[in-house]
């Protein structure tokens, strides 16, 4: 019998090469009782641990790797709640103490935090060894008595280790006899920093990315052997035949650290309550029906008897403090003026809804309350609200200072190793050229998202097989790239999610700070939900902030819309949805979007509900479009095998669209309670083993047949539902999203000026780069101006059908410095250039580029002219020595011709196409035109008067092209053309994409040949591509 | 002062250790494995995994002795 004290996982970044899963899964399998994880510097990979030790039977132990001052490594050991969160106060320290990324304990630290931990001497990288092995006799003695004087006899061992590397056997006789001198046990153990010898090689690659080096560079740091993987007990007596006492002092530290991460335990806050309130849950009573009158002006007897249900469950389930929690930040939000909604599938809930946390009547429309939450689950409920991205943080701040940030953080992500990471990384490693990486990275398909898949890549992309690297080193680089996905690379915040806990944070995990300045806990969504804490999704959402800004304009123009009062119902709306004119509009505007409503001609709410849910990987890929859009239409009769399924499944034609569907079909069909058909759902939708999903199928049908339902029509039915369940979406996610999709429409066919003005201030925002955006307002009949140094404000402006471009959309331009320039103007338009530099403290840069975007134009004509004169109308102390100026050193500028020619046409359409991301004076494709005109080339307005079937060039901007999964398997290409008259759609099929069709996704291309035909269906046109060349 | 030699050499073995072999025609009895390793050396160009042996022999000879898959070599000697 053996335990394992010394294990790192993939969360010491680049210094293992498995995950916690596989190692507990590794030990598990070697006869390990009990296992330690000891990242470096980190307890975020615990909860996982814990999970997986305690499916594998394996008993965890909680301890890390700390950093000593001077780079030396020493384990702790958890050996109760009192240490473990010692243990978290030791690591925020040693974060927030020190230079971030660099944390590190002092002796005087540990001194503090010391109660509770067992320490063990570390390995090869810890002090002790070091000390040997660098002669520092002193400085090993004076670390064992300190380690003595703090933690006392018991609770020090002197670890011993074994990996097979030269000296080990002198080096384990001197810690030997170091510890007898010391009076102190030993203990072995063995540095595992991968689950298999099989790993080694990923390991020494990750090392070498660690310490910057290439595979063919030596460094102290990189493994010298292959044997730091996970030892069998007998392995380990086998290299410890002379110390059987340290293979038993593993176990006698096992049984004296108990388990101390406690999963599911709820550490949920109480809400604080005004006086007079008695409890958490009459308050939510309260708050509840009061939000039901103002929803609904009388709370029916239905009505009140969903609420009492909800209200029942929230309670029993002790969920009304965080109710209470959620209701309090969306009032604050609401009474500061904050546009927010909820998303998800609180949107199921009709509390949230009366509480204002949702804007999804889900009483009326019917949601199922059971797949947001449920007895039989009993998982915290997630509520994610969207907030004006602009104020996001404001929200933030008063959840802080509410509860006190001693109880409040962000929860962190972990942004893990993707195809393209892995291969920069590792192609470096590896000796591969840049300038190589480079060109293949931004050439993987981001369909290359899992191991399995990028096996075939090489066969499938065209654009892969151009690269000059050998096949065979380009398979290995693409077979480590594979092995390493996944793996925590950084840590970082996340967008929205704070948690809040009812202990000090600080007892339960350890805080470091992340890039942007932020207080994070290392724990990531999933281990949150663990560890029962309250997590707060408070998300930005810049759609938003172009309604408020769409809103406010419209205020200021003397035509308001009251947002929450459009009309839901409104023909002109549905017809511009119908013609797939959607670019602009929240969640419609993709191409598949369009080509959906196209066919679609939404004619109520519902529709825009069913669209939101239908573009998505999964439906299309399980061809519930198809059978949707016929069964609307018509085409195809709606029946349903079993008259139970009529009132479930009516509204979506017969077809399992979304998941709260499958629910309800358990429920009605096999007698599952809400719970029970949740659980159905979620195993269906997690793809679990054939095995487990029959068992499923097994109990569906039996409880079916007890119900009363035909055997032959149980098992139909649980066939449909197996088939749909895995692409549903949820419903309530889909009407949130849905009903801003449907308003931004409104708002997009009602008001395009200003709206599209709100979407260009907003920016980066929406599917489309800002020229998709401004062509779109031009084919409108909304005419864009550009940036002007005496009419632009910050934001865009619009004064009806004229959108002025604001100075924030100029590349480089703080908005503090947008700010000082329509402050200055306060005091009287700029009358020069010279007169603009004097009043404005505006840098060189900046100063550059809104010459060349034309800022000036109305000031001083010739752009060239005034670039030139740059440095003379500067103050020197703008000068600066920005080596990204595109114009000459300053010394240049007495060269300035006496008479300068202007920029030509395709010199400003590149400036203005680099520095405000859309051309002002023209259209790109317009400098190409006359050639393009003498060789036939169609322009794309004119596709839609082409017959079926005819084959023509066109010519134009590619626009997003992206490969989505497809059923088949087959790569099919998407992308829009965008030329001087407008945009059309283009899809490539395999074949053609095989023979050339890599130029799409080419980097740096600016103008695409297209030849293909014109294919006229479903009331739109569209090219299907033969032939792409790059201009 | 050391030599490295590389050379391949007859080695018998009891077990996996070595406990004799012949260099230059002439016989070594290993008094004692000093010292025992692994090395990986450059598996990224396919070589294999390597034993490494630090022994002591008969008449105060110091050697290190390598075993790789298919051979033993003197890698390196003590003056």
């Amino acid at each position: 019998m053996f335990a394992h004290l010394n294990v790192r996982s993939t969360f010491s970044f680049l210094a293992s090469a498995s995950s916690v899963e596989d190692l507990v899964e590794v030990a598990a399998e070697s006869g390990t009782v009990s296992m330690a994880l000891t990242d470096i510097d980190t307890v975020a990979g615990l909860v996982p641990f814990h999970r997986a030790a305690r499916r594998k039977g394996i008993h965890p132990i909680s301890g890390v790797s700390l950093t000593l001052e001077g780079g030396d490594r020493l384990t702790v050991l958890a050996k109760n709640t009192h240490g473990y969160a010692n243990v978290c106060r030791l690591l925020t320290e040693a974060h927030l103490g020190n230079e971030r990324g660099k944390p590190c304990v002092s002796l005087e630290l540990l001194s503090r935090y010391k109660d509770g931990l067992i320490a063990l001497t570390g390995g090869w990288d810890g002090p002790l060894v070091r000390g040997v092995v660098h002669r520092r006799k002193k400085d090993a003695e004076h670390l064992l008595s300190a380690l003595v004087f703090l933690f006392g006899r018991d609770d020090v061992f002197v670890e011993l280790q074994h990996q097979d590397l030269p000296g080990t056997r002198a080096i384990n006789r001197t810690l030997a006899d170091a510890a007898d001198a010391y009076r102190l046990k030993k203990v072995a153990s063995h540095a595992v920093r991968y689950a298999q010898k099989e790993q080694f090689p990923l390991y020494d690659l990750l090392t070498c990315v660690r310490v910057k080096s290439t595979l063919e560079q030596p460094h102290p740091e990189r493994p010298l052997n292959a044997e730091e993987h996970i030892q069998s007990p007998e392995e380990m007596f086998a290299r410890f035949p002379d110390h059987l006492d340290a293979i038993r002092n593993t176990l006698y530290i096992a049984e004296r650290c108990s388990e101390v991460i406690q999963i599911g335990k709820p550490r949920f806050p109480s809400f604080p309550l005004p006086l007079g309130v008695r409890s958490a849950q009459e308050m939510l009573y309260t708050l509840t029906f009061q939000g039901a009158r103002n929803r609904y002006g009388h709370v029916a007897s239905a009505l009140r008897d969903r609420l009492e249900h909800e209200l029942q469950l929230i309670t029993a389930l002790q969920f009304a403090d965080y109710f209470l929690l959620v209701w309090d930040v969306v009032r604050f939000a609401r009474e500061k003026g904050i546009r927010c909604t909820g998303r998800g599938s609180a949107a199921d809930s009709a509390v949230a809804y009366c509480l204002g946390i949702t804007d999804v009547d889900a009483y009326t429309r019917g949601h199922l309350f059971e797949r947001f939450m449920s007895m039989e689950r009993g998982e915290m409920p997630d509520i994610d609200i969207d907030f004006d991205a602009r104020f996001r943080d404001q929200v933030a701040s008063y959840v802080y200072e509410k509860y006190g940030s001693e109880h409040v953080a962000a929860v962190c992500t972990y942004q893990t190793y993707r195809v393209r990471s892995a291969i920069r990384d590792i192609g470096k490693v590896m000796s591969f050229p840049e300038e190589t990486l480079d060109s293949l990275a931004k050439r993987i398909p981001y369909l290359l998202s899992s191991a399995d898949k990028i096996a075939g890549a090489l066969d499938r992309f065209p654009e892969l097989q151009s690269t000059a690297i050998p096949i065979e080193r380009y398979e290995a680089l693409l077979r480590f790239a594979a092995q390493v996905q996944g793996f925590p690379r950084h840590i970082g915040t996340h967008l929205g999610g704070l948690v809040i806990t009812s202990e000090p944070i600080l007892t339960v995990s350890p805080l470091q700070m992340s890039a942007k300045g932020v207080k994070i806990i290392p724990f990531d969504k999933r281990a949150i939900e663990d560890l029962g804490f309250v997590k707060l999704d408070l998300l930005s959402l810049r759609t938003l902030s172009a309604i408020e800004d769409t809103i406010q304009l419209l205020d200021r123009r003397g035509t308001p819309v009251d947002y929450e009062r459009i009309p839901m119902d409104d023909s002109d709306t549905y017809a511009m949805l119908g013609r797939g004119e959607t670019i602009g509009s929240f969640q419609l505007e993709s191409p598949a979007q369009r080509a959906l409503h196209l066919r679609l001609k939404p004619d109520h709410p519902e529709d825009i509900v069913a669209a939101v849910a239908l573009i998505r990987p999964g439906p299309i890929k399980g061809r519930v479009v198809e059978p949707f859009l016929a069964r609307r239409k018509g085409e195809e009769p709606i029946t349903y095998y079993h008259p139970k399924l009529e009132p479930i499944l009516k509204h979506t034609y017969g077809v399992v669209l979304y998941q709260e569907q499958v629910i309800q079909i358990a429920t009605a069909i096999a007698n599952f309670t809400p719970g029970e058909a949740d659980e159905l759902r979620r195993v269906m939708s997690h793809a679990r083993s054939k095995y487990e999903m029959a068992a499923i199928g097994e109990q569906f049908v039996q409880k079916a047949i007890a119900n009363g339902v035909e055997p032959d029509i149980a098992q139909m039915i649980f066939q449909y539902i197996h088939g749909y369940a895995s692409y549903g979406f949820c419903e309530a996610h889909a009407a949130a999203f849905g009903t801003i999709a449907y308003k931004t429409a409104y708002l997009l066919q009602h008001h395009p000026g200003p709206y599209f003005a709100s979407i260009l201030t907003q920016y980066p925002m929406g599917y489309y780069p800002v020229h998709v955006i401004v062509a779109e307002a031009r084919r409108r009949g909304v005419q864009v101006l550009g940036v002007d140094i005496n009419e632009s404000e910050v934001g865009c402006t619009t004064d009806g059908n004229r959108i002025r471009l604001g100075l924030k959309l100029v590349r480089g331009m703080k908005e503090k410095i947008a700010v000082q320039i329509v402050s200055a103007r306060s005091e009287g338009p700029f009358t020069s250039p010279e007169d603009f530099c004097r009043r404005v403290p505006i840098d060189r840069l900046v100063m550059e580029r809104l010459i060349l975007t034309g800022a000036f134009d109305r000031l001083f004509a010739n752009r060239r002219q005034l670039a030139w004169n740059i440095h003379d109308i500067l103050a020197p102390a703008a000068w600066g020595n920005d080596d990204q100026s595109l114009l000459l050193p300053q010394t240049y500028s007495q060269l300035q011709p006496s008479s300068t020619l202007d920029y030509s046409l395709q010199e400003r359409l590149v400036h203005e196409y680099s520095f405000l991301s859309v051309g002002v004076s023209g259209h790109w494709v317009e400098l190409y035109r006359p050639q393009l005109d003498r060789r036939g080339v169609y322009k794309v307005a004119d596709v839609s008067g082409l017959a079926q079937g005819e084959s023509i060039w066109v010519a134009g901007m590619p626009i997003r092209p992206h490969r989505p999964p497809t059923k088949s398997g087959q790569t099919v290409v998407f992308f829009s053309l965008e030329d001087e008259s407008g945009m059309v759609d283009v899809t490539m099929f395999q074949s053609a994409y095989r023979a050339g069709g890599g130029a799409v996704f080419a980097p740096g291309k600016t103008l695409l040949c297209v030849r293909g035909r014109v294919e006229r269906a479903r009331g739109g046109s569209q090219i299907i591509a033969e032939r792409v060349i790059a201009v | 002062m050391t030599r490295l030699l590389h050379c391949q050499i007859e080695v018998v073995t009891e077990g996996d250790d070595p406990v004799s072999f012949v260099h230059r025609g002439i016989p070594y009895t290993i008094l004692e494995v000093v010292d025992r390793w692994i090395e990986v050396g450059e598996w990224w160009n396919g070589e294999s995994e390597r034993v490494m042996y630090r022994i002591r022999t008969d008449g105060e000879g110091w050697f290190e002795l390598e075993r790789r898959p298919k051979e033993w070599r003197l890698y390196k000697v003590w003056d």
